[in-house]
């Protein structure tokens, strides 16, 4: 039903073609970049876009088109590592609060509250300076700090959905808490997940950029957009392609991921049909 | 034995507008293989009075004093595990609504087979297809087996509250809890599945306790009536002899709005 709605969206249609496209260059990596993103080559640095490097070379040679086809690997991997976990964590915690209600529910509410209020990025930047640098823990700072969306909308969802025929009558055939909440409640509640996970994609592949960009990210020597474009600001003036090509490829994938997500919106939402 | 017996039962909602009495020590008996109705207008306890006996009176309602003997066992004061042994399994129950009381996301076929198989463990995935139809078809759906791949949007109202009893019968209940099934389908359809549910009763030997507000329902299906009027029962007796000589003024009321043919 949602795809048969989300097919009639050109919009996001695109945005889907672009992050299917993005996977099989990420998956197929070493195949699809012509060198490897690590060579160094002293005789040809800073060279413009040519044949034999599509998207120039930088500062010490190395082939920026390469670099950016293995930098896809991070940035999705962390993407989708990073609102795996959150959502994971999210959903448990929003079905509990939703589910049982009373003091339990008071209580997780408060302590969404409260992470909602640390100002994430610091709060991942200081993180990273005490456990130090890795696409590891980028991941799991966001994961951990992430979930307070998905977890006040997975518990809207059960309040709403908690006195709704289906689980009175699963109530009453005998149906188990535990079986009420995983196939009943949890199936009928997942479209807004989703919709909010491509967007919450979007927002982790720009932390993780933001955070190599700024030298907490990944190591140096692992290529990604954040740390390419980190590296190139010193030859902006001389390297246009150094600046234009990862900062292109950032952008191309969050658009992509925030127009799958408002097509994915508009085709739950009954009120846009 | 009396296969359902409640004493003096007392259902409260603690409200900030102060205590509701849903149901004001009310007292039922249900025979084996009998059919009693519930009747009552809207606020009269009588839906309260249904969810008590499975225990699943919504928040902030609490069961307060009074018993609920199935065979001998007070259900008011049996442990949550054991209780849901009894729910679904011994006493079913099936709703006003059949449009939202089937889980949109699963096939019927998926969802009468969860019911068959939480309960009868003489079943695997494997038998469970087969009873499923057997099921579907003994509720009069037409070509069971391609209807169980269905989902619920894709079947009427009627079809639905069918499913919904197929599912509440997979167990082999001993009692039949229906909360005025036949109140949100047109008339045509309810005189079918008033039919469906009389026949299914005298097939299968269970008891039926019969909710609804409809005084002609009542005379259609029921061998006895109680009559029930802000949280007690005014009245009860055999269907006959209440619509002969009815004691209570509020039973004649109800009796009054019964269009005459």
């Amino acid at each position: 039903m949602v795809w048969h709605q989300l097919k009639r969206n050109k919009l996001a249609l695109t945005g889907l073609a672009v992050i299917v496209l993005l996977f099989i260059v990420a998956i197929f990596a070493p195949m699809i970049a012509p060198y490897n993103p690590n060579a160094y080559d002293l005789d040809s640095v800073l060279k413009a876009p040519s044949l034999a490097h599509l998207f120039g070379t930088d500062d010490q040679g190395r082939d920026v088109f390469s670099r950016i086809v293995f930098g896809a690997r991070i940035s999705l991997s962390v993407g989708f590592v990073a609102v795996s976990i959150y959502i994971t964590i999210g959903i448990i915690l929003g079905a509990i609060a939703g589910y049982y209600g009373g003091w339990i529910d008071i209580a997780l509410s408060r302590l969404i509250e409260v992470v909602i209020c640390f100002p994430t990025f610091f709060l991942i930047l200081a993180i990273l300076a005490f456990v130090g640098p890795s696409i590891y823990n980028i991941m799991i700072v966001i994961g951990l700090t992430g979930w307070t969306g998905v977890a006040r909308l997975i518990r809207g969802e059960f309040l709403r959905l908690k006195s709704v025929d289906f689980v009175s009558a699963a109530k009453a055939s005998g149906a188990s808490d535990f079986r009420i909440i995983f196939r009943h409640l949890l199936p009928n509640s997942l479209a807004p997940v989703l919709v909010s996970a491509s967007f919450g994609v979007a927002a982790a592949i720009l932390v993780e950029s933001s955070l190599s960009f700024l030298g907490f990210g990944v190591p140096p020597y692992v290529s990604s957009w954040g740390g390419i474009l980190s590296e190139s600001r010193e030859y902006m003036d001389v390297a246009w392609w150094l600046t234009i090509t990862p900062g292109l490829a950032i952008f191309l994938t969050i658009t992509a991921y925030n127009l799958l997500g408002e097509g994915l919106r508009d085709a739950i939402d009954p009120r846009m049909r | 034995m009396t296969l359902l017996d409640i004493k003096n039962l007392r259902t409260y909602f603690d409200t900030e507008a102060g205590l509701v009495k849903a149901v004001d020590g009310v007292d039922l008996s249900l025979e084996r293989g009998e059919i009693v109705a519930v009747v009552g207008g809207s606020g009269s306890g009588k839906t309260i009075l249904a969810l008590s006996i499975l225990k699943l009176v919504p928040e902030p309602g609490k069961i307060v004093s009074g018993e609920i003997s199935y065979n001998g066992i007070d259900l008011v004061k049996l442990p949550a595990s054991e209780l849901r042994k009894v729910r679904g399994g011994k006493i079913s129950m099936i709703f006003q609504e059949p449009m939202t009381a089937l889980n949109p996301v699963f096939t019927i076929e998926n969802q009468i087979s969860e019911a068959i198989l939480t309960h009868d463990k003489t079943f695997d995935n494997r038998a469970a297809p087969g009873r499923t139809a057997e099921l579907l078809s003994m509720v009069g759906i037409p070509d069971p087996v391609k209807k169980m791949k269905a989902y619920p949007n894709e079947l009427s109202g009627g079809m639905r509250q069918r499913v919904m009893i197929a599912m509440a019968l997979a167990s082999k209940p001993d009692i039949l809890i229906a909360d005025e099934p036949t109140t949100a389908l047109d008339v045509t359809i309810q005189a079918q599945i008033l039919e469906l549910i009389a026949s299914l009763q005298v097939k299968l030997g269970m008891a039926v306790i019969f909710i609804t507000h409809d005084f002609g329902i009542v005379a259609q299906v029921a061998h006895r009536v109680y009559v029930m009027h802000d949280g007690r029962v005014v009245e009860s007796g055999k269907v006959g002899d209440v619509f002969e000589r009815p004691k209570d003024d509020y039973t004649k009321k109800l009796l009054a709005t019964v269009p005459v043919l």
